[in-house]
């Protein structure tokens, strides 16, 4: 006789050795997925921590101390470590956003502070009040023919009083009165001579823009073009320098180079006296 | 015929102190335009233009306790209040660097807006140092200009201490500014 309970063990055994090597390959084809998973995120992690600039660094690493027991945890269960991982890591990319988030906030906050406002004066009021007032430089000019007037009036007098002297006298006067304006103009071209020897020694803008101011002011409209330019290399901040500069264009009869520099000028710096003196030259007031 | 004469010659007489301090202005005579503005400040004290030359004139002759009213009275326009606020910060960071370098109150954590002014240059930078022991001068670089610096320091008069800041370009001064 057969013996049946024992023959359906044998056979019961039998079935699940069959069954061992699928089991085996199935356990292994998922340790592997866990394991080539766990190290993708892990190194996608690592490269998201090498970009975290210096500043942070010590953040990341309290959160590699929290990232280690998590990996050490996934070698020991696998059913479990795969949803702590996933959770880990979906946490880590949290943090990770919140961490950039917070460094563009702080780039942010930094450069509004680099960024500070800066108020400037407004002195529109100006132009109106320049319409109304006369220009400084005719007053000057009207001084100068009030001058002439006195003395005018003066050498009237001195005339009247002396007609009974010799006319010899009167010529005697006129050529002490000629020389000494030749006597000026002599001192300020030395003045000029001297501020050019230490200015090519020193190089101080200060000074080539004293020789421009002064060659301006005889007429000599090349020379103060050449050292306001000089100056304008030296230091492009000196508002006084940049003013010669265009009105010795003016004088030069270029009248559209003088515009285009200003024009160029009051965008950089907002210059109010460049501003009128603009003005001046496009309406026809400044020649 | 008399009122009409009379409001003539007080018209030409208003119009000639605002030209003469426009035309002095415009000869960079700062003292003499921000003392005439004093001098008339109740007679043209609704004259926005005026306060603003007048308050321009006093800023540029260091004269800084003068804005307050003006201050005060820019508002109507909105070159005014520009104008008045950019006053305010110059006169606030002047008693405020004052307070600092007699009684050492801390400016760096103050974030103030600044200006172009010379005072305002300097009230930045001397903030930029933070918490420090006081010193008998201070030195600073421009931010734009390295060869251009600024001399700080306090004068001690019986009374009164003064803040003095003197500007110095490659080592040849080029302005001094006292306030107090």
């Amino acid at each position: 006789m057969l013996n049946i309970h024992e023959l359906e063990s044998k056979w019961l055994n039998y079935k699940i050795k069959s069954y061992i090597p699928h089991a085996v390959i199935i356990i292994s084809i998922l340790i592997i997925f866990i394991i080539v998973l766990t190290i993708l995120e892990y190194s996608s992690y690592i490269d998201s921590n090498n970009q975290v600039p210096e500043q942070e660094k010590t953040s990341v690493i309290v959160l590699e101390k929290k990232v280690e027991p998590t990996t050490k945890e996934l070698n020991t269960t696998q059913d479990k470590n795969l949803s702590l991982a996933t959770i880990s890591l979906e946490d880590i990319d949290k943090v990770i956003e919140q961490m950039y988030l917070k460094q563009e906030h702080l780039a942010q906050s930094n450069k509004l502070k680099e960024k500070k406002i800066v108020l400037s004066p407004s002195l529109e009021f100006m132009n109106s009040m320049h319409d109304n007032a006369l220009p400084y430089y005719e007053e000057d000019k009207k001084a100068q023919v009030k001058t002439q007037k006195s003395t005018n009036t003066d050498q009237a007098n001195k005339q009247a009083t002396s007609k009974n002297e010799a006319p010899e006298k009167t010529k005697i006067k006129e050529t002490v009165q000629v020389d000494s304006i030749e006597i000026k103009r002599q001192n300020t071209r030395e003045d000029i001579q001297s501020v050019i020897k230490r200015f090519k020694k020193s190089n101080n803008p200060i000074l080539s823009l004293f020789v421009a101011k002064k060659y301006y002011e005889i007429g000599e409209y090349n020379m103060s073009y050449n050292y306001s330019l000089i100056t304008n290399e030296l230091n492009n901040n000196i508002e006084a320098s940049w003013i010669i500069f265009t009105k010795s264009l003016v004088k030069l009869n270029k009248k559209e180079m003088a515009v285009k520099t200003l024009q160029q000028y009051v965008e950089h710096s907002q210059s109010n006296q460049a501003k009128l003196l603009l003005d001046e030259i496009t309406s026809g007031k400044f020649k | 015929m008399k009122i009409i004469l009379a409001l003539f010659i007080a018209f030409s007489l208003y119009a000639d102190i605002k030209q003469n301090m426009f035309n002095l202005y415009q000869n960079k005579k700062y003292v003499d335009v921000c003392d005439i503005g004093f001098n008339n400040f109740g007679r043209f004290k609704n004259d926005e233009e005026f306060v603003s030359l007048y308050a321009f004139a006093c800023l540029n002759s260091d004269y800084l306790d003068r804005l307050s009213i003006p201050i005060a009275i820019l508002k109507f326009s909105a070159e005014a209040r520009a104008n008045s606020a950019y006053f305010a910060v110059i006169l606030m960071q002047k008693k405020l660097l004052y307070h600092a370098l007699i009684d050492g109150y801390n400016l760096s954590s103050l974030d103030l807006p600044s200006t172009d002014y010379v005072l305002s240059k300097v009230f930045d930078l001397y903030a930029k140092l933070g918490e420090h022991e006081s010193r008998a001068f201070y030195l600073f670089e421009d931010d734009t200009d390295k060869k251009l610096t600024y001399k700080l320091y306090l004068t001690k008069d019986d009374k009164l201490s003064k803040i003095v800041i003197e500007e110095f370009y490659d080592t040849i001064t080029l302005k001094r500014h006292v306030y107090w």
